[in-house]
């Protein structure tokens, strides 16, 4: 019996020190942060849409720049109309440099205090920041131009996150502004992104979507070389600083919702508490996509993250490959930059607000 | 497309290629034979190295570690009763018993044999069917996808235990568990208690190793004696197992039949293909009724064959839309991007060759990995007759360093810990174990598929064509569940209760 014991503790002693001396014990010096470690990238939408495309084409030439060169790994928690992840990361990731948040949408989100966003992005440590408009597109079957929204070949089905998500905001503001009866169309939640949705497009249980341009060029297009969807029908453009939204120059040639509202009804452009809110969505578009490390993250790793987007915009290889997905080339924003139009961003006048919490269903 | 297959075996064949995939596959038997790891990770891993790699060297190294997953995914589940990956818990149920008895060879044998058949079915299945198969795959909407995740959670807790009835609850109890976390629509907490650690829900791979892997360490500790019950001369081998495969060459044609179809089906293959695999040889086997779940073999070959094919389903919708038929194709996408492979017609007119090039790769992996695994069924099967207090150290570090792999904090070791308990109390009382991980992972499929459902249909979701055809299932399959339990416990009259999955 003692015997027995004895073997029990010496084979369980043996197996802990074995595990625990398999690697050398770092030494204390900051020789490189990131050496022999891996960064985990936190993505707040499903695998396949926009945010994934981006963070793959991240991780497929960011690591040239962090020193250490860390191995990188994906972390997916889509779902709470994307808030879950940004949410996650506040709350629970260690501030430690190793879980960086790649996410979509936030700063709408924050700016809506959609419920389940408990995060504020104010005390996260930003890193960077992507702008990019998004682009409005149909199944063929349903309909074929703007046009055929008023009279479509049969119900249009608008798949959505959730309704307090910014992007399913988006969404419903296009028809609302465009004033397509609501017996035309039906809007359904619980989509975790343009992964799903693309499944959704394609077998036809959706029809109408909007994609950023990473997301279309990652995943749609070939959905409209296939003849599956039309080609993107109008843009949400960029918002300029006297409040008029021209179009997009990476997009010169696709018209915004605002110059389709023109063709449609032959007014100057549209105006009202619908036309305010679409103005400070199509304004958050400036940071629509982001990538920060939780509160408390020591300045080590943000200034070795930072940098490195920073060399990486200007290495023409990362660049070339934007340019196949997207069109042309990306540009980032360093985090401190981006985090300081956030208020700006966030804004929305009384008006816009008050149509956005009526869409939301819920008092900011 | 003859051309394209024969250029694409051609090419396949360099000494490099072959190099690269035998690596590919190395790494996904280890990765596979190993709990709370898999094909997943090893995909992620090696992805960044290939970035350079031309894209006829890269894909054979990745599919190689996919598709060998499954296969040393047994050991851990004859060995021991714990699944190696979610694919091979239906393989436990007759597996375990075999190795108890002795015969862990022969177990090993027919598994690996029945995985390698299993996944040149697959392959030559893709290869046939993938021009075709498109339209199939699209016919599968919210509606379809949530019935077949009931039909899972049924369907698993008939087949594991034998009182049907109970095991179907305890699916649908893990289908509770699996709403712990933040709330898939709105992103509010539910079943936190205010816990940061739950705020993400519970890891899967925590609470698999706790409910399985814990409750039969302590067994065996506790009897002191080794796996198998019998003397190390009566280790049964593996020729034998493998002549098992060959007699039961209709049932491995059904269950790598079922594989395919199953593993095309997007989000949902994997994690149920084994168990559908499993019900219908019960169902189709002569006396299956009888000696399923006590040791049979048939019980083996059916899910290994299965959860090797699901490789060659799931590449269809990954290949031809960019869906990924699993967890481990959305990543595989990943390195379809980098090479510049784009999903969709291209993959078979212009890229056909590539495609082809997968399809090779899938049928040479699998005879790879069981050429390996085979190997060493005998020193494998050594391993049941070892004294446990040796070898219960060991196992049991092990699995605590798997848990903690979950998240890397405390909540993981206390999650085994309370799911240890609960495991062992479900074992002592005659509780079925398996479909309560099922219901863990199918919980948030079937609670977005019904949400969705729900909004699109209204209750008319149920009168969807296919929805009625499963729906029959499941209340022919609830049916017979209940037949079952109420044919036991006439039969159970004043027997001790037994610890029965």
């Amino acid at each position: 019996m003692v015997g027995k014991k004895l073997t029990y503790f010496g084979v369980t002693f043996f197996t802990l020190f074995a595990f625990g001396t398999s690697r050398p014990i770092p030494a204390a010096s900051a020789k490189t942060f990131y050496e022999g470690k891996s960064l985990t990238f936190l993505i707040n939408y499903a695998p396949g849409g926009g945010t994934d495309t981006f963070a793959r084409l991240v991780e497929r030439h960011i690591g040239r720049y962090i020193p250490g060169n860390p191995g990188i790994r994906f972390k997916y928690v889509p779902g709470g109309g994307a808030t879950i992840g940004p949410t996650l990361l506040f709350n629970k990731s260690k501030p430690n440099g190793f879980v960086l948040g790649v996410f979509t949408g936030v700063a709408a989100m924050q700016a809506t205090k959609a419920p389940g966003a408990n995060f504020d992005l104010n005390k996260m440590r930003w890193v960077v920041a992507v702008g990019e408009p998004s682009v409005y597109f149909i199944r063929t079957d349903t309909a074929k131009s703007v046009k055929d929204f008023f009279k479509p070949f049969k119900k249009i089905i608008m798949p959505g996150l959730s309704r307090n998500n910014s992007k399913d905001i988006g969404l419903r503001l296009t028809f609302d502004i465009l004033r397509v009866p609501k017996e035309n169309y039906k809007y359904v939640t619980g989509y975790k992104g343009s992964g799903p949705v693309s499944l959704a497009l394609r077998s036809g249980e959706a029809s109408y979507w909007g994609a950023s341009l990473t997301s279309y060029g990652g995943r749609h297009r070939s959905l409209t070389e296939e003849g599956i969807i039309t080609p993107p029908l109008f843009q949400t453009g960029k918002l300029q600083p006297d409040g008029t939204i021209i179009r997009d120059p990476r997009i010169p040639n696709l018209p915004t919702l605002g110059e389709v509202y023109q063709d449609l009804y032959g007014r100057p452009h549209p105006t009202g508490p619908a036309w305010e809110a679409w103005k400070w969505q199509v304004g958050t578009r400036v940071l629509i996509r982001t990538a920060m490390f939780p509160p408390g993250t020591p300045d080590e790793p943000v200034g070795l993250l930072s940098e490195a987007f920073q060399a990486m915009e200007k290495d023409e290889r990362f660049q070339a490959d934007a340019k196949k997905i997207t069109g042309a080339r990306m540009i980032l924003v360093p985090g401190k930059e981006a985090k300081s139009i956030l208020p700006e961003v966030a804004t929305m006048r009384p008006e816009a607000q008050e149509y956005i919490e009526k869409l939301m269903g819920i008092k900011f | 497309m003859i051309e394209a297959a024969t250029q694409a075996a051609a090419a396949l064949v360099s000494p490099e290629r072959i190099a690269f995939l035998f690596i590919g596959v190395v790494m996904g038997l280890i990765l596979g034979a190993i709990p709370g790891l898999g094909g997943l990770i090893g995909l992620t891993i090696l992805i960044p190295f290939t970035f350079d790699f031309d894209p006829t060297v890269a894909l054979p190294m990745l599919i190689g570690l996919l598709a060998v997953n499954t296969t040393s995914d047994t050991i851990p589940g004859v060995l021991f009763g714990v699944p190696g990956t979610a694919a091979s818990q239906a393989t436990i149920l007759d597996g375990y018993p075999m190795a108890q008895r002795g015969e862990a060879g022969r177990a090993f044998g027919a598994a690996y044999m029945a995985s390698m058949l299993g996944g040149i079915f697959g392959a030559v299945v893709l290869a046939v069917s993938i021009f075709v198969l498109g339209p199939l795959v699209l016919a599968f909407e919210s509606p379809e996808f949530f019935m077949l995740g009931i039909f899972g959670i049924t369907m698993v807790g008939t087949l594991s235990g034998k009182f049907p009835l109970r095991g179907i609850s305890i699916g649908f109890f893990g289908l509770l568990l699996a709403m712990i976390g933040l709330d898939p629509q709105i992103g509010l907490p539910r079943w936190t208690f205010n816990s940061i650690y739950l705020l993400d829900g519970l890891p899967l791979i925590t609470v698999a190793l706790g409910i399985f892997a814990i409750p039969e360490i302590a067994d065996m500790v506790i009897k002191g004696t080794q796996i198998a019950d019998v003397p190390k001369e009566a280790l049964g081998g593996r020729a034998e197992g493998i002549r098992d495969a060959f007699r039961n060459w209709a049932l491995v044609l059904r269950g790598s039949a079922m594989g395919v179809w199953i593993g095309a089906i997007p989000g949902l293959g994997g994690s149920v293909v084994d168990w559908f695999a499993y019900g219908q040889a019960r169902q189709t086997c002569k006396g299956a009724s009888e000696t399923f779940g006590k040791g049979d073999v048939r019980g083996v070959i059916a899910p290994e064959c299965a959860n090797n094919a699901k490789d060659g389903g799931a590449l269809i919708p990954t290949i031809l839309f960019g869906i990924p038929g699993s967890g481990s194709m959305a990543v595989l996408l990943v390195a379809f991007m980098i090479m510049g492979l784009k999903p969709g017609p291209a993959m078979i007119t212009t890229q056909l060759d590539k495609t082809y090039l997968m399809i090779w790769s899938l049928a040479v992996a699998n005879v790879f990995g069981t050429g390996i695994c085979l190997f060493f069924t005998p020193q494998l099967a050594k391993v049941a007759s070892i004294r446990i207090h040796l070898l219960a150290p060991v196992v049991v570090v092990v699995v605590f360093l798997a848990a903690f792999q979950a998240t890397r904090s405390l909540g993981d070791l206390v999650a085994l810990i309370v799911f240890s308990l609960l495991g062992w109390s479900m074992k002592r009382a005659g509780w079925s174990r398996p479909p309560l991980i099922l219901g863990l992972v199918l919980g948030s499929i079937i609670e977005t598929r019904l949400y969705i459902s729900l909004q699109l249909h209204g209750a008319g979701f149920l009168l969807r064509p296919v929805v009625l055809v499963i729906l029959l299932l499941i209340i022919a399959t609830v049916g017979y569940g209940a037949f079952q339990e109420r044919r036991s416990k006439q039969q159970w009259v004043k027997v001790p209760v037994r610890d029965e999955d």
